[in-house]
């Protein structure tokens, strides 16, 4: 297995020195394992990275037996959602021996410490065979970042596109209600709503909110 | 594994602690020295031994020494380690072995943490499967009958699987450089078992053993609570040791930091020590354990049942479903018999079982290394104000103490508990080597020759 390995690399690292940027055909000596508890976000990261070039061996749930999996696949990079509780499994299978991927901490260079820590909080861990070329891992960790920097992205603007839609439809009911309870028309409940939210410094939302559970005491 | 780092210059900044007299000289004084940062965000692993740090937010005890902290509950250990590295968060709840496997590079590429506090003691137990336990017990009764339980009945049982030609049996614990796993390979050794090659030793993550143990893919554990009693409660497993039955008041959980972190904010360091340690204490009363634990039960803490964390946390603990729980009052301590103090020897203990399992390779000197990571001094500056004893000394032997005993020092004489090993026998920080020989069931990676080089007589003051 060594040998196989030691073959690939080689290849890389002299292709490496060919040509200074990451491209396709170095890329594929690189053999990397996906684990994730979200399988959706698991599906676009495959593509993505096999999109950079490299070889995804395999896919695998964060629930799975990763000892068989590491054993089977001998990947030389894992790419692990860093939420799992399934890392402490990785850095354990990394003590077994040389053979197995070890937890990239960080790289030497103040540069790869911030890729890492970009990492972290975009919620990649990554663990590496020792001695592989770092131009490839560090490419490697930026694809899956950017990834997962996106898909979080996503999430975060679905979620206020439903607090915005949600907020507009309480607003609505407690004007209804002012207008139904206190004779109002429809432009003194807004300006109700508004003025008692700008006096408690309370979005209106939170006051139409409020309006509402007092309602239905 | 990587070749411990052991150059002259490594362990610069390691503090002595002994000089008594420039201690007192040193006494800091709350109200003159202003926090380098007061917003701190720690990060902790939903075990009920994270007690300390949700009190500490709870009752106040942050607050009272200005700093706001944010509780970040964290998935894995390997992330706490990684986000205290990477400075995502200030300091966090950690496996005791972590701070040195991190600094030693152990498993991992080095990053020099260290830790001033010890969370508490004790709180692990080693499970199996009622399936095992049927084993266990046809096997041999008389072994199964005895208190502490030895391994004994399980080195048969594993004996007549390899006559009968089947694979070994696996067991779990949580991370390579946790308490669980040195107290579980600890405990099999004892009976002769190697934990290396007689059964297969894996890790899981703690909220997963119970369903592992009942799909059968384990056949026992040793892990923290509240997943020992899950499975008893479940009907699904036994304790057959407890944790403080292994070694009594075992150090278990620590404050981990980096040691750059620690240099930068000496002032906040102290600050955040003596709130926990106020915590802890606060945390010795019965009264105030059983208010923690609704808290603890939470969807955003353990999420858990409260049933399950109450019984241990309060010294109740049961060993199987049909038993009635019997009285370990001592299950967790947090902070009576000096709990909170980041004793060395406790470090080098730990050092030695890398070196006797094979996690370290290679010589390092091990006083020196442990009195890196493990800083007492910090922590009599951090408590000298608020009314805790503390050692004079930096080390203290382990195993000679059956019960509780007193421990001498110039604040007054402190309460210890016992410290005694299940199998009687005695750890001398001063003769760590002898102790490795001694416990070393094969030649394994650390050569006592190289080791012997690097380690010159190491004794010193000696507490017990």
């Amino acid at each position: 297995m060594r040998a196989r390995r030691t073959g690939r690399l080689g290849v890389a690292c002299l292709l490496l020195q060919q040509n200074t940027s990451v491209n396709r055909t170095m890329a594929v000596a690189l053999r990397v394992l996906l684990v994730d508890r979200r399988s959706a976000r698991l599906s676009t990261l495959r593509a993505v990275i096999a999109d950079a070039g490299y070889d995804v061996v395999d896919v695998v749930s964060d629930e799975a037996d990763l000892y068989d999996a590491m054993e089977r696949l001998a990947p030389d990079a894992v790419i692990v959602g860093a939420d799992s509780p399934s890392r402490d499994v990785l850095e354990d299978v990394a003590t077994l021996g040389e053979r197995y991927p070890k937890p990239l901490l960080m790289l030497s260079s103040q540069d790869d410490r911030r890729l890492m820590a970009e990492a972290s909080a975009a919620g990649i861990s990554a663990y590496v065979m020792e001695g592989l070329s770092p131009a490839l891992v560090r490419s490697l960790v930026d694809v899956a970042v950017r990834q997962f920097q996106q898909v979080e992205t996503l999430r975060r603007e679905l979620a206020e596109t439903r607090e915005t839609l949600a907020d507009r439809q309480v607003i609505n009911r407690a004007k209804c209600l002012l207008m139904e309870r206190e004779a109002m028309s429809e432009q003194q409940a807004y300006a109700r709503l508004r003025k008692t939210a700008m006096d408690h410094s309370l979005p209106l939302a939170e006051i139409a909110r409020r309006v509402m559970t007092r309602a239905a005491e | 594994m990587v070749t411990a780092c052991s150059e002259p210059g490594f362990f610069v900044s390691a503090t002595g602690g002994h000089d008594t007299q420039a201690r007192n000289a040193m006494k800091p004084s709350r109200s003159h020295r202003p926090l380098e940062r007061s917003a701190l965000t720690l990060g902790f692993v939903p075990l009920t031994d994270c007690a300390p740090l949700i009190a500490a937010q709870s009752a106040g005890f942050f607050a009272e020494e200005g700093l706001t902290v944010t509780l970040s509950r964290e998935a894995s250990w390997a992330a706490i380690r990684d986000k205290v590295a990477f400075g995502l968060l200030d300091g966090a709840q950690m496996l005791a072995g972590m701070p040195i496997a991190a600094t030693l590079g152990v498993g991992a590429p080095p990053q020099a943490m260290v830790t001033a506090l010890s969370l508490g003691l004790n709180g692990n137990a080693i499970t199996v499967s009622e399936a095992l336990y049927g084993r266990l017990v046809a096997a041999d009764p008389e072994a199964m009958s005895e208190r502490p339980c030895t391994a004994r009945a399980l080195k048969r049982v594993i004996d007549a699987d390899r006559e009968a030609g089947l694979a070994p049996m696996t067991f779990a614990m949580v991370h390579p450089a946790s308490a669980h796993n040195y107290q579980l390979r600890y405990w099999l050794a004892a009976a002769g078992i190697d934990p290396d090659r007689d059964v297969r030793l894996i890790v899981v993550p703690p909220p997963r053993m119970v369903a592992n143990l009942e799909a059968g893919r384990i056949a026992g554990y040793c892990v923290g609570e509240p997943w020992n009693q899950m499975a008893v409660r479940a009907g699904l497993g036994r304790v057959l040791i407890t944790g403080y039955e292994i070694w009594r008041n075992a150090p278990e959980k620590v404050l981990g930091v980096t040691r750059d972190w620690a240099e930068r904010h000496p002032n906040t360091h102290r600050a955040l020590v003596r709130a926990l340690v106020r915590a802890a204490r606060w945390l010795d009363e019965p009264a105030n354990r059983r208010g923690i634990v609704t808290r603890l039960a939470a969807p955003d803490r353990l999420d858990a049942p409260a049933e399950a964390i109450r019984g241990p946390l309060v010294g109740e603990f049961r060993h199987a479903r049909e038993a009635t729980s019997v009285s370990l009052p001592d299950f967790n301590v947090f902070h009576r018999y000096a709990a909170n103090f980041p004793w060395c020897s406790q470090a080098m203990w730990f050092i030695t079982q890398m070196l006797r399992w094979g996690q370290i390779v290679g010589a390092l000197d091990i006083a020196a290394t442990a009195a890196a990571v493990y800083r007492p001094g910090i922590y009599r500056e951090a408590v000298a104000d608020i009314g805790v004893a503390c050692p004079d000394t930096d080390t203290k032997s382990e195993g000679r103490h059956a019960e509780g005993w007193a421990l001498a020092t110039n604040d007054g004489a402190i309460a210890m508990g016992p410290d005694r090993f299940f199998d009687g026998r005695v750890f001398d920080p001063a003769d760590c080597l002898g102790y490795i020989a001694e416990t070393q069931p094969t030649a394994r990676t650390a050569r006592l020759a190289e080791l012997a080089q690097v380690n010159p007589s190491n004794r010193s003051s000696v507490a017990g």
